[in-house]
Formats: structure tokens, C-alpha cells, sequence
């Protein structure tokens, strides 16, 4: 297996060259580029923001320090919000989150670049990630990536995809495998 | 005085006195669980004979000289079985294993005591419950400390340092420190 590292924005040059609209399917680790952390916060979610959690459910174990969200979950932590339909994870003494794993239909939009979805998300707050497995996808401004892995940097405004990557560009607006090159999104 | 009237007069006092010691000999609380109540009592009225009134309630439990519960009200009316009781303006400590006791105060509540424990604890209006660092609000509360169980209702907030948690009906267990939270639930963290 090939193992290409392929900026965001040597692929913008790449499809813009070929000019074809469709899906691109390469083995890779593509990280998409861009803007710098407009802030250095340390590792994983904005501690200065406060983080607030909806559910239908929930269940907290204040011995063991744990929890467990059930139903329509949805976390808003500065520029980002994450949908599911379960989350469970554990918190420290001083009432941080340590641990956090997001399970069905999740959803995650953080700043005004980035939309992931998956059917897992596990926030690992040593790196200040999260990783998305079961089928995940990222979206930016149209093009739809897809891959085995794909780790999203919390606090550098930036994704990685890892193993099969899959790359769907679609027409602004439209559907997904527009034929029309005048509109490529790249 | 003459004589004889001396000795009707001490053997009268020493019969007195007697019966009152055995009195309150036979009287005494058992020596290891004591229970208390001072009140002020007065009839609640005419029709109803079978409950009355108490100002300034007070009654506590102890245990081996420890105090097990104590439990205040400005004002407090016993049933009839004398084991229910309707409170106003209630304030509850219930002893922990550890670190300070447990605490309910609301603007009523209607407590039931069961061979000197607090059954249950049925608590309305401004509702605050305190138990380890947590502070607990609502307008309605069913606390069982015997079975370390809290159900709230109505909607509820939990207050824990910067974490609070909201929801329209809670279900904990005080004692493992489990909370359940129903319907509606939302959680603020707030940074330190």
C-alpha cells in the first residue's frame, strides 16, 4: 500500500488540473490545510469557553466520575458543536473531560470549515483530537472526504484522513458528481 | 407541730418522692437510641380530635451519642398514627458516613417517621437539598435517606462547583452518588 501525504492545497491544484468532477479514490493520508488556530488553548476542547451538553438522558456516576448522555445529544464547546445519539466518557477531579466516545449519527461542525460525520468519535484530550471512525466523512465547501480514519485537530482548525481516502467534489448547491467542470469547487 | 405530725410529713415526702423517681425510672428512653421532641402543642381543631399542632417542632435521633437525623419546622401537625407528620418551613439533617450531614429545607413538607427513622421525606416549594459539595433545587422532592434515595419530579437543577445539570425529573442514589436525569436535560460546565 502506497502511503501519500497529500496537502489540501496541492489536491486543490491537482483537481483543478483535471478538471473532473466526481470521486477520487486514493490511498493517503490527506490532511486539509488551513487557517491557523486563532487560538492556543492547550490540548483538546476551548477550556475558557464553557461546554454545554443537551440530552433526553443522563446518567452520572459522581464516584467513578462518569457519564453517559442518551438521546439527541448535542455539545457546544466554542466553535464547535457535536451531535449524537449517545456520548459517555469520564471527567477529573477538578470536573475536566478526560475521556469522551460520541456513538451513532454523529455530527460534528467546528468553525465555519469543517462538518464531520461518523458513527464514532473519540475526543483524546492528550492530543486535543478527535477521531472518527465508522464511515466517516469530512466535508468542506462541497468536496465530501471520506477514509478509514479521519482525526480532526481541535485546536488547530485542521483534519487528517487516514487509510482509503475517498474524495467526492460536488457542484456548489447541487447534487454530488456534477458533470459541469465550470463550477469545480477546488 | 407535735411529733407525730413530723413523721406523717417525712414519711409522706420520702412516698412522694419515691413515686416520682420510679416514675420517671420507668419512663426512661432506652440507653442506646434516644428521641426527642419539644414542641408546644395545642389542639389543630375541634372537629379534627386525632391530630394536633405542634410550634417550634424539634425532633432528633441519636445513636450511640451520635445524632442520626434532626429535624426542625417553625410549625408541625402529627397524624393521627403519630408517625405522619405535615411541616411548614421543614429543615432536615440526615448524618453521613462521612464529611457533614445531609440537609433538606423547603416550605412544606409532609414526613413520615418509622420506628425512629425518617421513612420519607415529601418536600414542596423551594426545595434545596445539600449533600456532599452538591446542592440540589426544585419545587417538589421525595427523599428516603433509610434507602439513600432522592426523586424529584419536577424540574430539577444540580449545582456541583462549576458543573450544573438540569432536567424535568432526577432519580439519585445518594449514598453510590448515581444520577439519573430525565426529559429535557442540559448541562453547563463553566470553565475555571
Amino acid at each position: 500500500m502506497t502511503t501519500l501525504k497529500r496537502h489540501y492545497c496541492l489536491a486543490k491544484l491537482f483537481f483543478s488540473a483535471s478538471a473532473l468532477i466526481g470521486v477520487t479514490v486514493f490511498t493517503a493520508t490527506a490532511s486539509f490545510c488551513a487557517e491557523p488556530a486563532t487560538n492556543a488553548l492547550g490540548n483538546g476542547l476551548d477550556k475558557d469557553s464553557p461546554t454545554y451538553i443537551k440530552s433526553e438522558k443522563l446518567k452520572l456516576n459522581s464516584t467513578t466520575r462518569t457519564f453517559l448522555y442518551e438521546g439527541d445529544v448535542e455539545l457546544i464547546n466554542g466553535d464547535m458543536t457535536m451531535y449524537s445519539q449517545i456520548l459517555e466518557g469520564s471527567y477529573s477531579e477538578d470536573q475536566r473531560i478526560q475521556k469522551m466516545v460520541a456513538k451513532k449519527d454523529v455530527l460534528i461542525i467546528k468553525g465555519p470549515t469543517i462538518r464531520a460525520t461518523s458513527e464514532r468519535a473519540d475526543y483524546v484530550e492528550a492530543s486535543g483530537t478527535m477521531v472518527l471512525t465508522e464511515n466517516p466523512e469530512i466535508q468542506e465547501t462541497g468536496s465530501v472526504l471520506s477514509a478509514d480514519k479521519v482525526i480532526i485537530y481541535l485546536n488547530e482548525n485542521r483534519s487528517e484522513a487516514q487509510g482509503q481516502v475517498r474524495v467526492k467534489i460536488v457542484e456548489a448547491g447541487n447534487a454530488e458528481s456534477s458533470s459541469k467542470s465550470n463550477n469545480k469547487l477546488f | 407541730m407535735n411529733r407525730k405530725t413530723r413523721i406523717r410529713l417525712v414519711v409522706s415526702t420520702v412516698v412522694v418522692t419515691s413515686g416520682l423517681a420510679l416514675l420517671v425510672i420507668y419512663n426512661r428512653p432506652p440507653p442506646k437510641v434516644m428521641q426527642t421532641a419539644s414542641t408546644a402543642a395545642t389542639p389543630s381543631s375541634a372537629a379534627d380530635t386525632s391530630s394536633f399542632t405542634l410550634e417550634n417542632f424539634h425532633r432528633f435521633q441519636t445513636r450511640e451519642g451520635k445524632k442520626v437525623w434532626d429535624l426542625t419546622a417553625v410549625r408541625g401537625k402529627y397524624g393521627g398514627s403519630n408517625q405522619n407528620m405535615d411541616l411548614e418551613e421543614p429543615y432536615l439533617e440526615v448524618a453521613q458516613e462521612q464529611g457533614p450531614p445531609a440537609t433538606l429545607r423547603s416550605k412544606t413538607a409532609k414526613v413520615v417517621i418509622d420506628k425512629g427513622e425518617i421513612g420519607a421525606a415529601h418536600a414542596f416549594g423551594d426545595v434545596v437539598i445539600v449533600s456532599d459539595q452538591v446542592t440540589i433545587n426544585s419545587q417538589e422532592a421525595l427523599y428516603d435517606p433509610t434507602h439513600n434515595r432522592l426523586e424529584v419530579p419536577s424540574r430539577v437543577k444540580v449545582i456541583k462547583a462549576e458543573l450544573t445539570v438540569e432536567s424535568d425529573r432526577l432519580i439519585a442514589d445518594t449514598k453510590k452518588q448515581i444520577f439519573e436525569f430525565y426529559d429535557n436535560v442540559e448541562t453547563t460546565l463553566l470553565p475555571r
